[in-house]
């Protein structure tokens, strides 16, 4: 008995010490051994990094009140080949409604994610989603949404991973993106649907709202005059732009027809582009006014010197030919401006010689105008070591010098005020102001006076608004085609200051290739710019 | 002077108050920091749906269609400036 209970005893001992030197070892080897890996084991279930990208900004008008671009969530649908649970019927469904994800799923049976499509329709929504044999899941994504689909050559658009493709959205790309947050949890190990505690261990920034200078009511009353105009006229194309000469903020700039950002089968680069900016003309008779203040500016002419016009449509200077469009004697030099005459502005033209090229320069022809927009044209002013005889003739007129329209309004806007501008479409809370002054106050007085007896009496007396001060000039250029000048098209140009009570607004309408031959600008762009004058006050409330 | 004995339970009993009202503000923690990711939660959905009923006002605020319908079914026109006459401060007292 008692040699049973010892035996019995020391097998009961032998039996828990080695129980309990297997769970020594197995702390061992949990603690010791293995710690590395528990721990990191431990980690992965309990601690959890996530990257946060922030919404993008939207892009508001200088009202505050209008969105021109804001953010909405579009659904895309994908499948995880390699996880595939109902193959022939997710097969089958997509052969029917998605063949293009079809062939790709194909070519692609092994991989971990495919896109069936992205940016899927209400339609394509409500397929899948009623369909329940398959395995294609549905996910949102971010994008954008155009309210007013007129500014999409400014604002520009955003790719399907929504970052900045052109215009706007390009160029502020970084801050409307703003920079993504990263944090650490600590989860909640029953669901993963909580975290007991959220630590920020890279701080990102969110999406920056851009105010932009345009009116969204300005922009879209603009579109529709040139719109009408384009349609009236059965011309190419259209653009107008409103701008404050001082500040130089752009309140409306319409390039017409554009893309239509709801609608992506209307797309095409010619339409996305921001036009004003990035194409650049022979503008004709408009660059007169320019080739007038430097005659002013060199003290070679005085406004009411008399300019033997030779009363002729066609003369010759030097052996070259010059066209006018109508015949005019000896007329003071305010009157060679303000009817056009090309044979007048020619002569006076040649008493400035190779200064006209600084003069045009100093206008800020042939430079950037200092807008932060991509694909700026820089336009062209031919330097007087390449000029032929021809060359200061035709530089006189607005020919072998080409130029964007902003450009155009930039250096009417010096003409009109005598300091150089910089244009934006940012708004900014201070506008510096420039303090070299380009051009004599006593000249840029003239130079006004001589536009505003062009509205009055000369070539652009349907942008006349009774009641206010209006001070324009025309312009009508053929087009330069495979080398050719081409009579049969043409572009039209109207640039003009409107003035009351220190209230100043410069607009410049453009129309290009109208279908009708042998018209001028005053009867194309003239009454597209008397009519954005009139909307623009209108909407302004500047009321004589 | 207490009494050992009595000291101990003293001691052990602090103790055991000081464990529970430590598990008591954890709990409360936890339960506070549940309430707030609730709260966040239901932040993101609303704005959510607010990005999204923004984006349906502004294309219901269409300006062509609203141009279409006031030019169409109203039959508005547009006016012109020289149908905008400026009222002066002193007429309007003259007349009054």
């Amino acid at each position: 008995m008692t040699q049973n209970f010892k035996i019995r005893s020391t097998i009961i001992f032998l039996v828990f010490t080695m129980f309990y030197l297997t769970i020594a070892a197995y702390f061992y080897t949990i603690q010791i051994t293995k710690h590395a890996f528990y721990t990191k084991l431990a980690q992965q279930q309990y601690h959890v990094s996530i990257t946060q990208t922030p919404a993008r900004g939207n892009i508001i008008d200088r009202t505050g009140n209008n969105y021109l671009a804001i953010n909405k969530d579009y659904v895309s649908a994908f499948i995880l080949p390699s996880r595939m649970q109902h193959q022939a019927e997710t097969d089958e469904f997509l052969q029917k409604h998605f063949p293009d994800a079809y062939r790709r799923l194909q070519s692609n049976t092994h991989k971990h994610f495919m896109f069936v499509k992205r940016r899927l329709s209400k339609e394509e929504q409500n397929l899948i989603l009623a369909n329940k044999y398959h395995d294609i899941c549905l996910l949102t994504e971010p994008g954008r949404y155009y309210p007013l689909s007129c500014a999409t050559p400014i604002i520009g658009l955003t790719n399907i991973d929504n970052k900045g493709l052109f215009g706007l959205e390009l160029v502020y790309d970084h801050l409307l993106t703003g920079k993504p947050t990263t944090f650490h949890l600590e989860k909640d190990a029953r669901s993963g649907y909580y975290y007991f505690k959220k630590e920020t261990t890279v701080a990102g920034d969110s999406g920056q709202t851009i105010q932009l200078t345009l009116d969204a009511n300005l922009q879209f009353l603009t579109q529709e005059a040139v719109r009408k105009t384009v349609e009236k006229f059965n011309a190419q194309s259209g653009a107008a732009l409103i701008i404050h000469p001082r500040t130089g903020e752009i309140f409306a700039a319409v390039s017409y027809p554009y893309c239509d950002p709801q609608n992506k089968h209307t797309f095409s680069l010619d339409l996305c582009k921001n036009k004003i900016v990035t194409d650049a003309y022979e503008l004709g008779s408009v660059i007169k006014v320019c080739a007038a203040l430097a005659a002013l500016e060199e003290e070679v002419v005085t406004p009411e010197e008399l300019i033997d016009c030779k009363d002729t449509l066609t003369t010759y200077i030097d052996g070259r030919k010059i066209n006018t469009v109508k015949a005019h004697g000896i007329i003071p030099f305010t009157d060679v401006i303000a009817y056009s005459n090309n044979i007048g502005i020619a002569i006076v033209a040649k008493r400035i010689g190779t200064k006209l090229y600084d003069h045009y320069k100093k206008l800020g022809f042939g430079s950037k105008t200092g807008i932060n927009f991509p694909g700026e044209n820089v336009g062209f002013v031919n330097p007087p070591e390449k000029w032929s005889k021809q060359s200061i003739i035709s530089l006189s007129y607005g020919y072998e010098i080409s130029a964007t329209l902003l450009q155009l309004a930039c250096a009417f806007c010096t003409m009109v005020t005598g300091y150089k501008i910089t244009p934006t479409y940012i708004m900014h809370n201070r506008y510096d102001m420039p303090s070299e002054r380009l051009y004599s106050e006593k000249n840029i007085s003239l130079i006004k006076n001589i536009l505003e007896r062009t509205t009055l009496y000369g070539t652009a007396k349907r942008a006349a608004i009774k009641g206010y001060r209006v001070m324009s000039k025309t312009g009508t250029a053929n087009l330069l085609v495979n080398g050719h000048y081409d009579t049969t098209k043409n572009i039209y140009t109207c640039i003009g200051l409107v003035e009351k009570d220190g209230y100043e607004r410069v607009v410049v309408t453009f129309i290009k290739e109208a279908e009708k031959h042998n018209i001028f600008a005053a009867t194309v762009a003239v009454p597209l710019f008397e009519e954005i004058v009139e909307h623009t006050l209108i909407h302004d409330k500047i009321i004589s | 002077m207490i009494k050992k004995p009595s000291f101990i339970s003293f001691f052990i009993a602090v103790h055991i108050i000081l464990i529970f009202l430590q598990v008591h503000k954890h709990t409360l923690f936890i339960k506070h920091n549940y309430t707030q990711q609730m709260y966040e939660k239901k932040i993101n959905a609303l704005q959510d749906k607010k990005q999204q009923l923004t984006q349906e006002l502004y294309a219901l605020k269409d300006r062509e269609a609203i141009k279409k319908f006031a030019h169409d079914t109203l039959q508005m026109r547009p006016y012109t400036l020289r149908q905008i006459t400026k009222l002066s401060l002193n007429n309007h007292d003259t007349k009054l």
